[in-house]
């Protein structure tokens, strides 16, 4: 299994973390994966993510004009995402947790 | 700042396939702008369109499309505006000779072959988005057009041979639902800035009128000097339109 599928599973979670400690629209977030060590998986693999998440109510948007040109769109996380981020955080500590044991045990 | 062709390719790509497969005008327009914001920021710092989509943008297109939900207003309305479109030439054609009664089996049957057409230009519009950039094969869309153009021809031999229940209409209702049809064209015409029906229209008829009145001409050759003007036209606005869009 290639790190990018290990990563798809966790990859919501990662997001609502960055999104919930400020503002930030797409290209910023992808930068700032890549910064945090994400740099097998391709830019643009946010945005599919990105749609879920507004659709199930975990992060909201606003556009406004951007230099570049065309609008751009800025997320931040609503209460049910900073929720869903608490959950998450608990259930990545439990697996991180018991597989860090078991490679423990086989060292 | 100016995107690159391949990028813009992607854009439109990603944006017929969205439409074609019934997404939301406004979700879709959102998710390109969205997308043409990143790839201006990824080419002024050096990445190509594969870092944003991978190896295979037709996969990716596949993924952003799946996250989008089927939008049935939007494609009623869509499934609306081109059968009435088609119909219009078909409609208005009956009113000039001064025919108001239609037959089920013609409606029947151009409700069908309306249905089969938009089913597969979405089918080939949907196709063209995803062969990764390529050019769209035009001669595909013109045989598919033509195709269609001969079942009506067929459907209209067969109404002529066989006899099934008629809709009578009065010359008056005949006439209203005619001006009803032509003002539902300008304002969808005006409201989304594409004009090439009432100029197809204008183009179809109005030659056909002046043969008519001025030369004397069978009611058949004007009708078949008309298609070939309104062809003419069509494919002409085609090309421009499309190489504009290609120096944009």
């Amino acid at each position: 299994m290639s790190s990018t599928q290990m990563l798809k599973g966790i990859l919501d979670g990662c997001l609502l973390a960055l999104i919930a400690e400020e503002e930030i629209y797409g290209y910023e977030l992808a930068t700032k994966l890549k910064a945090y060590g994400f740099a097998d998986i391709s830019e643009g693999t946010i945005y599919p993510l990105l749609i879920r998440m507004q659709k199930l109510g975990w992060i909201e948007s606003t556009s406004r004009v951007s230099p570049s040109g065309p609008k751009r769109k800025y997320y931040s996380i609503t209460t049910s995402g900073v929720e869903e981020l608490t959950a998450f955080k608990q259930r990545w500590h439990h697996l991180s947790t018991s597989v860090e044991s078991i490679l423990k045990e086989d060292e | 700042m100016t995107l690159s062709t391949e990028s813009t390719r992607f854009l439109e790509d990603l944006k017929v396939y969205l439409l074609a497969s019934g997404k939301n005008e406004q979700a879709t327009n959102e998710i390109v702008t969205e997308l043409e914001d990143h790839l201006i920021e990824a080419e002024a710092d050096g990445k190509s369109v594969r870092a944003i989509t991978g190896d295979s943008p037709a996969d990716y297109i596949q993924s952003i499309s799946k996250e989008m939900a089927f939008d049935p207003k939007e494609a009623f309305w869509i499934v609306l505006q081109v059968f009435l479109g088609a119909s219009s030439f078909l409609y208005l054609q009956n009113l000039l000779n001064g025919t108001t009664t239609f037959s089920i089996l013609l409606v029947g049957g151009f409700l069908l072959i309306s249905t089969v057409y938009l089913t597969t230009l979405a089918f080939l519009f949907r196709q063209d988005a995803l062969r990764d950039g390529a050019r769209p094969r035009i001669m595909r869309y013109g045989i598919h057009g033509s195709i269609h153009f001969l079942l009506i021809i067929g459907l209209l031999i067969v109404n002529g041979l066989i006899d099934s229940p008629k809709i009578t209409l009065s010359p008056s209702v005949g006439r209203m639902i005619g001006a009803l049809l032509i003002l539902w064209i300008l304002v969808s015409a005006w409201k989304t800035k594409t004009w090439i029906l009432p100029i197809a229209l204008l183009v179809f008829f109005v030659p056909q009128l002046l043969l008519l009145s001025l030369f004397d001409l069978s009611e058949i050759t004007a009708v078949l000097v008309s298609y070939v003007l309104t062809s003419i036209t069509i494919a002409v606005t085609f090309i421009r339109s499309s190489k504009n869009s290609q120096t944009d």
